[in-house]
């Protein structure tokens, strides 16, 4: 049981992310624009964020790199969601400060799996 | 344009000067000699005129005297016999007087002298002498009287001579006023031959003259007009000349000049016409010379090198700042082998793709130079760049409605939203498979447009072949595991590593692997080997699958090429995955090769520099990469013999590579895979591959047809092989390796230093000896094994040097060594005769051309050493 935010502008994607985690029990909270995102993972200071990079009015890499600066005690996971596959658009990505990078399309089921490693190895260190 | 008049020619000026000299040379001797001849005819006739008178005048006054003296003589005497002289006196004075009054009148003053003597004599006769004689006969005379008589007589005759005197002085006079006269003529006359001698010559000097004039003036002008020309007043002619000889000449000169200018103009037009394509061109074009200088540079050249043509004539091409002076030299030494691949780069917001070949047969100073052709890409670049954006995009674009289909479908499989039936589970698995192969194909898009672009990038490191291999093999678990699919590696332990870019390494193992398991029908095998060359690694993945036709095999890494045949309709493919892969291996410095054969499987073999794609990605290629050193191909379908082969090669020590097909074409296909230095073949009668078929076959294959074979045959028939050595069915293993280890080539390095020498050889035993020692030495041994073939091949290879055995089938040393002295091509090759049966034969085949002969047995060093230095001359020349 995690709390998850999750920054998507299409619908669709946003649908099936939160069908996924909310089924696998997962507290999640939704936007679908940069500046909001941003402002609801301030807020909410999850414990992840899955945030695609083409957003509406800030892209991706742009809110992580704020998530970072304002959330520095409690440091959530970023995984970064994107068409993009190219090794540049991921480099920029681990650059912003992301945890993980994954390239649309994705099995839902895979995304969780990874999601859950990420928060295990999490506690675990913690 | 002729003009007779005009054009009198110089030979007739000449004639006619001298014509003149001499007529007036002959008329000035001709008056001479009249003249003198006239001047003693005048002389005589002066003499014959005036001596008569003379004469008689002087007859006149001795008459005249004696007849005085005779009167006076009888007066004084009285004496009659004093009238006698008297009267003989008077006798020769009449005759005297007659004759004188008979001749021409010489002139009133000379007639009143001859008459007033005469008068005076006729008087004196008269009224002195004979009134006096007649005083005296009469005898009344006295002294006084006698005296006074004689007086007057005295004083008269006095007078007479006196008259006589002046008479006879005056005709003196005349003659010598007549001979005078002569003179003067004379004198005339030597004054006049004096002026005609000087006007002769002044006439010579004249005519000389003229012809000088003639002759120097039309050649000043000539030479004038030549010069005028030469300094670039092209328009200049000669004009007409009045000697016809010298018009001709300047109309000559003229018509020269006419069809010289004509010349010039034309090439002019020419060049100008040249000069404006090549200025006119868009593409930019730069003549290098072997120095790396600028020669020539157009417009378009300076305009996309942003510099002006004076400023980059005769300055190093490397300011020009496209290529530097390093890869200039590389370039040069490339484009001596053959031409390169277009350097494209970008410079200055442009990008400018630069096509260098070398300049042949130009007027240039330097033997040889270099042209770029150069061709502003930008907007091709920008086309390009925007269809790979295109390409980026619509993929990413595509990206998201697949991953909300492939994401609801699985959420829907995996039961998140309710159970679902069994039927609905399958239509949704094909939803499922259906979506997985529109992501590969964008993925491959993206790959194929990201290679097009030159925008992918490697990221070498060290990279485990093991591991590699392993990882690809286990994420195509699934498909092996559901068609029941065998599949073993057969890997090297060293290298056990390679650098490489892991990705993109792992991508390549995947397509190809998955590509044999999905083209393999259940049950069969899918083998991975590796094989370790030199600084490179083999990795070959073979399957027993349905094969690829023949006539699809070339195209099978073009793009989007799919093989259609029933069994692969239903096989999901994007048709990129092998152009893709053969794009990932190159970049790598690699290469990749495919065998196939419908029914029996197919291979597709790659090759990685072990130490990584740096540098090693010239265009150039490297044959020698590919071409092994020691690979041998076995070709048997005796299992036993051929494993014992193989042990025994394999301690030569060569790599072993045995054909898994039977027929002569998969025999083939192997051969063209592994492309070895030697291939193995059994020959007999039962067995396949047809040892016929499988020669015509690699005959037929240019790549092939260098290579040299081993055939053990048990027919009694020796097959005819072009190189290579046929050994007896009962030869041991040890024997075919001892063959084959003689047809290696010894040096795994790059090229034999010693030349290539032609062996023609038909003793087995003799040829594989004397092979050895060649190649021991670093020479590139071909062998032949008769005497045609020596001719055939020598002509082909062109080698450093030839060894003819003196006995051979259908030709004998004898009969080639002619042959090869006859042909322009291989006149040169030194030729090295060996004998095992003649061995006096030295001499004959020394006169015939041979460079050395040996009798066999002879010393291999010896030989060596000699054919080392007959060799180095060709070499060397």
């Amino acid at each position: 049981m995690a709390k998850v935010v999750v920054v998507e502008d299409e619908p669709h994607i946003m649908t099936l992310i939160t069908t996924k985690f909310r089924n696998a029990g997962h507290e999640v909270h939704t936007a679908s624009d940069g500046p909001s995102g941003l402002a609801l993972a301030i807020e909410q200071a999850p414990d992840i964020i899955l945030l695609d990079v083409m957003l509406p009015g800030m892209d991706g890499y742009a809110v992580c790199s704020s998530i970072r600066e304002h959330l520095v005690d409690h440091r959530p996971i970023v995984v970064m969601l994107s068409a993009r596959s190219q090794v540049a658009d991921r480099q920029r990505g681990f650059e912003a400060g992301c945890d993980d990078y994954i390239v649309k399309p994705f099995r839902p089921a895979d995304l969780l799996t990874q999601v859950t490693e990420l928060l295990d190895r999490k506690s675990a260190s913690d | 344009m002729t003009d007779p008049e005009r054009h009198s020619s110089v030979n007739r000026q000449l004639m006619n000067g001298l014509l003149a000299v001499i007529v007036l040379t002959l008329i000035l001797v001709i008056a001479q000699v009249i003249v003198l001849r006239y001047d003693n005819q005048r002389e005589e006739e002066v003499r014959q005129e005036f001596y008569p008178r003379l004469v008689l005048a002087e007859q006149i006054r001795s008459a005249t005297i004696d007849q005085q003296s005779a009167v006076r003589g009888f007066i004084l005497t009285n004496d009659e016999q004093f009238l006698d002289p008297f009267i003989a006196g008077r006798e020769s004075y009449v005759t005297a007087r007659d004759q004188l009054l008979a001749f021409d009148s010489l002139g009133t003053e000379i007639d009143v002298l001859r008459d007033r003597q005469l008068e005076s004599a006729e008087s004196w006769y008269h009224e002195v002498a004979l009134p006096e004689i007649d005083a005296r006969r009469s005898g009344n005379l006295t002294t006084g009287d006698q005296r006074e008589i004689l007086g007057e007589s005295h004083a008269r005759i006095n007078a007479f001579r006196d008259e006589n005197s002046a008479y006879q002085t005056q005709l003196q006079a005349e003659i010598d006023r007549a001979v005078e006269d002569v003179k003067r003529v004379q004198k005339l006359l030597f004054l006049g031959a004096v002026l005609g001698s000087s006007a002769i010559l002044a006439l010579i000097g004249w005519v000389v003259f003229g012809i000088m004039r003639s002759i120097r003036s039309p050649l000043a002008t000539v030479s004038e007009v030549t010069h005028a020309v030469n300094l670039g007043e092209t328009d200049r002619r000669v004009p007409r000349l009045p000697a016809r000889e010298f018009d001709e000449l300047g109309q000559g000169i003229n018509r020269m000049l006419d069809s010289l200018a004509a010349t010039v103009a034309d090439a002019n037009l020419q060049r100008r016409r040249t000069a404006a394509i090549v200025d006119s061109a868009s593409e930019g074009i730069v003549v290098v010379d072997s120095d790396g200088n600028v020669t020539n540079i157009n417009p378009a050249a300076a305009r996309m090198f942003q510099t002006s043509i004076e400023q980059a004539l005769g300055r190093p091409a490397s300011e020009l700042g496209y290529f530097t002076n390093d890869e200039m030299a590389d370039i040069i030494e490339r484009v001596q082998v053959g031409a390169i691949q277009p350097v494209v780069r970008r410079r200055d917001q442009r990008v400018l793709s630069a096509a260098v070949s070398t300049l042949r047969g130009e007027e240039t100073d330097t033997s040889s130079g270099l042209v770029w052709v150069l061709r502003d890409v930008t907007e091709l670049a920008q086309i390009d760049e925007m269809k790979s954006e295109f390409i980026s995009i619509v993929s990413h674009e595509l990206r998201t409605p697949l991953t909300a289909i492939k994401g609801f479908t699985d959420l829907i499989l995996e039961g998140e939203v309710g159970e679902i039936t069994e039927q609905q589970r399958e239509f949704l698995g094909i939803v499922q498979s259906n979506s997985d192969r529109l992501v590969a194909l964008i993925n491959d898009m993206l790959d194929i447009s990201r290679i097009e672009s030159g925008r992918i990038s490697l990221n070498p490191e060290d990279v485990e072949i093991h591991g590699a291999v392993e990882q690809a093999i286990a994420a195509l678990r699934p498909l092996v595991e559901d068609k029941g699919l065998q599949v073993q590696t057969e890997l090297v332990e060293e290298p056990s590593t390679i650098v490489a870019d892991r990705a993109r390494l792992q991508q390549i193992l995947t397509n190809l692997i998955s590509n044999a398991c999905k083209y393999t029908p259940p049950g069969g095998w899918v083998t991975v080997r590796s094989e370790s060359l030199d600084g490179q690694i083999a990795i070959s993945v073979s399957d027993t699958g349905i094969g690829i036709p023949p006539e699809a095999l070339p195209h099978i890494f073009s793009k989007f090429y799919r093989v259609d045949q029933p069994q692969t309709r239903d096989i999901g493919g994007t048709g990129l995955g092998l152009a893709i892969t053969k794009s990932l291996v190159e970049m790598h410095g690699g290469r990749i090769a495919i065998a196939s054969r419908t029914g029996v499987g197919t291979t597709v073999r790659f090759t990685l520099p072990t130490t990584g794609p740096s540098g090693s990605t010239a265009s150039g290629g490297t044959m020698d990469g590919i071409r092994r050193s020691g690979l041998v191909l076995i070709v048997s379908s005796n299992i036993e013999e051929r494993e014992r082969w193989e042990i025994a090669i394999r301690d030569v020590p060569a790599d072993v590579v045995v054909a898994r097909g039977t027929s002569a074409a998969a025999a083939v296909g192997e051969a063209e895979l592994h492309r070895p230095s030697v291939i193995v073949v059994r020959d007999d009668t039962s067995s396949q591959p047809n040892l016929d078929e499988l020669l015509e076959e690699l005959r037929a294959n240019a790549d092939l047809r260098p290579t040299p074979i081993v055939v053990v045959t048990s027919n009694s028939t020796t097959p005819s092989i072009d190189d290579g050595v046929v050994l007896n069915a009962t030869s041991s293993p040890e024997d075919v390796a001892a063959a084959v280890s003689s047809l290696l080539p010894e040096s795994t390095e790059g090229r034999p230093r010693r030349g290539r020498v032609l062996l023609a050889e038909d003793d087995v035993d003799i040829a594989n000896w004397l092979r050895r020692v060649l190649v021991r030495s670093g020479f590139e041994v071909v062998l032949v094994r008769d005497g045609l073939a020596a001719i055939v091949r020598a002509v082909e290879i062109l080698p450093d040097a030839i060894i003819l055995d003196v006995n051979m089938p259908k030709m004998g040393a004898a009969e080639v060594l002619p042959q090869l002295r006859g042909n322009p091509g291989t006149r040169e090759i030194p030729v090295v005769v060996v004998s095992g049966t003649v061995p006096d034969a030295g001499p004959y085949f020394l006169d015939a051309g041979a460079a050395e002969f040996f009798s066999k047995p002879f010393n291999s060093d010896l030989f060596v050493r000699r054919l080392i230095q007959i060799s180095r001359k060709t070499m060397d020349g």
